[in-house]
């Protein structure tokens, strides 16, 4: 049995005030062992983002609680939040500077050498694009897939042991979501975690070894890859079933 | 905090737009130092803030704060495994440091071209007139960061801001400052950078 680095309880989560209040997170809880990859999937306004948000400490919960490694002291989750990367909505990316400034700013940030930005570029895939181009031209002459990488890159800097992805097959071609199943499971072998959020199911169900499905704010079904492997179920048809799609 | 610091200014530094809106208040202050002045006059002008100055300030607290919730990468800094509250003490001190730095070219330059147009001769009363730019400048930073934290968007910042920030100065210069003492003009402007930066701080921990 390993360790949960994720244990979230009764998680409460609302926007605007008086009548405009609304409540997208809805007393949930959730629990991520190490070594997991876990697939988070719902309809769109499910509270998939939200709930990612309050994770990663952008927003913050109106009641409930937050352990990270062991940490659940509000006070303290800070330092627990250096060791997770990831990509929430957009990757964290400044469009008018280089793929090179925005790895080196945000290395910066986190005391990491430019050793490192090499060496997250190559795992990217960036460095074909050649070193003079990385540090001249603008990101926003890139396409949708190399933003993704970059994203993915920025992420990967302080070698986290958590990552979580909120929809990172966005903008890849087909190519470009082979190498992102296989960077998964390769950073996985060497104990990274997951949470990826992807309304691409089939894709999901390469990678992931456990699943939750969110609706309404709340995590309704949530199976391991295993259970749904001894029930001989795709994960599809466990999704339909749970939400209630015919 | 130092490492958010250093971030902030290589931002900066790497930005394109932050070259070109220097050059632009460089121009201005060149331009507008032409014209003669003597003596006291020519800190006093120089005292008043100039749109450039305002502009250059809204585009600070633009790139720094309102671009990262327009785009939605705040997390990239939460993700570091900083406090919320030094990620907002930092970008106040790189936007408070790249004021002054942009304000020594707006009074600098004009300073330097009228004193050697009027024989070299530095003007008096110095000390009198520099704690009320300085204040002004204060005020404006505080009011821009704010600003910048309500707003979330790019242009609406840059619009809203600069006409607060203008129009509360401009008002200061042509009737307050007429009025009232010298010493008292500070004092008002340092109380309200003080309100709107506890502001800040409160909007910013409750996101």
């Amino acid at each position: 049995m390993s360790d949960n680095i994720i244990k979230i309880e009764n998680l409460i989560k609302q926007y605007g005030k008086g009548s405009n209040r609304r409540e997208v997170i809805r007393g949930l809880n959730m629990q991520l062992a190490k070594g997991d990859i876990f697939g988070l999937v719902g309809r769109n306004g499910a509270g998939k983002t939200t709930l990612l948000k309050c994770i990663a400490g952008i927003v913050l919960p109106n009641s409930g609680s937050i352990e990270l490694f062991g940490e659940n002291n509000p006070q303290k989750l800070y330092i627990s939040r250096g060791k997770i990367g990831g990509i929430i909505e957009k990757p964290p990316i400044d469009e008018d500077m280089s793929a090179w400034d925005n790895l080196k700013m945000c290395a910066i940030r986190m005391g990491i050498t430019d050793e490192r930005i090499k060496e997250v570029l190559a795992t990217v895939g960036l460095t074909r694009h050649g070193d003079a181009a990385l540090k001249r031209e603008r990101v926003k002459t890139y396409s949708l897939g190399m933003k993704q990488r970059l994203g993915i890159a920025i992420a990967l800097l302080g070698k986290p042991e958590l990552m979580i992805l909120d929809e990172p097959l966005n903008g890849l071609d087909p190519e470009g979501i082979m190498w992102f199943r296989e960077l998964v499971l390769d950073l996985n072998k060497q104990g990274v975690s997951f949470i990826i959020s992807s309304h691409l199911l089939r894709e999901l169900d390469e990678v992931a070894t456990c699943y939750g499905i969110m609706k309404y704010g709340k995590i309704i079904g949530n199976v391991t890859s295993e259970e749904l492997h001894n029930s001989g179920e795709s994960f599809e048809e466990y999704y339909k079933k749970i939400v209630g799609v015919q | 905090m130092k490492r958010l610091i250093k971030a902030d200014f290589y931002k900066l530094i790497r930005r394109r737009e932050s070259y070109l809106l220097l050059l632009i208040l460089c121009i201005e202050s060149s331009v507008s130092a032409t014209i003669p002045k003597t003596g006291h006059a020519i800190l006093t002008d120089r005292c008043s803030i100039s749109l450039a100055l305002v502009l250059e300030m809204a585009f600070l607290a633009v790139i720094l704060v309102a671009e990262k919730y327009a785009k939605g990468t705040w997390y990239a800094e939460f993700l570091s495994g900083h406090m919320r509250r030094d990620i907002l003490i930092s970008k106040l001190i790189v936007y408070g440091i790249s004021a002054l730095f942009v304000s020594g070219f707006n009074i600098g330059i004009p300073v330097i071209i009228s004193s050697q147009m009027n024989g070299g001769e530095f003007p008096n009363g110095w000390y009198m007139v520099l704690p009320v730019f300085f204040s002004k400048l204060l005020f404006i930073h505080s009011v821009m960061t704010l600003t910048a934290i309500i707003i979330r968007k790019r242009v609406i910042t840059l619009a809203v801001g600069s006409a607060i920030c203008f129009s509360i100065t401009k008002v200061s210069e042509y009737l307050l400052e007429s009025l009232i003492p010298y010493i008292c003009i500070p004092i008002l402007f340092i109380a309200g950078s003080v309100l709107c930066l506890l502001l800040s701080f409160m909007v910013f921990k409750r996101a």
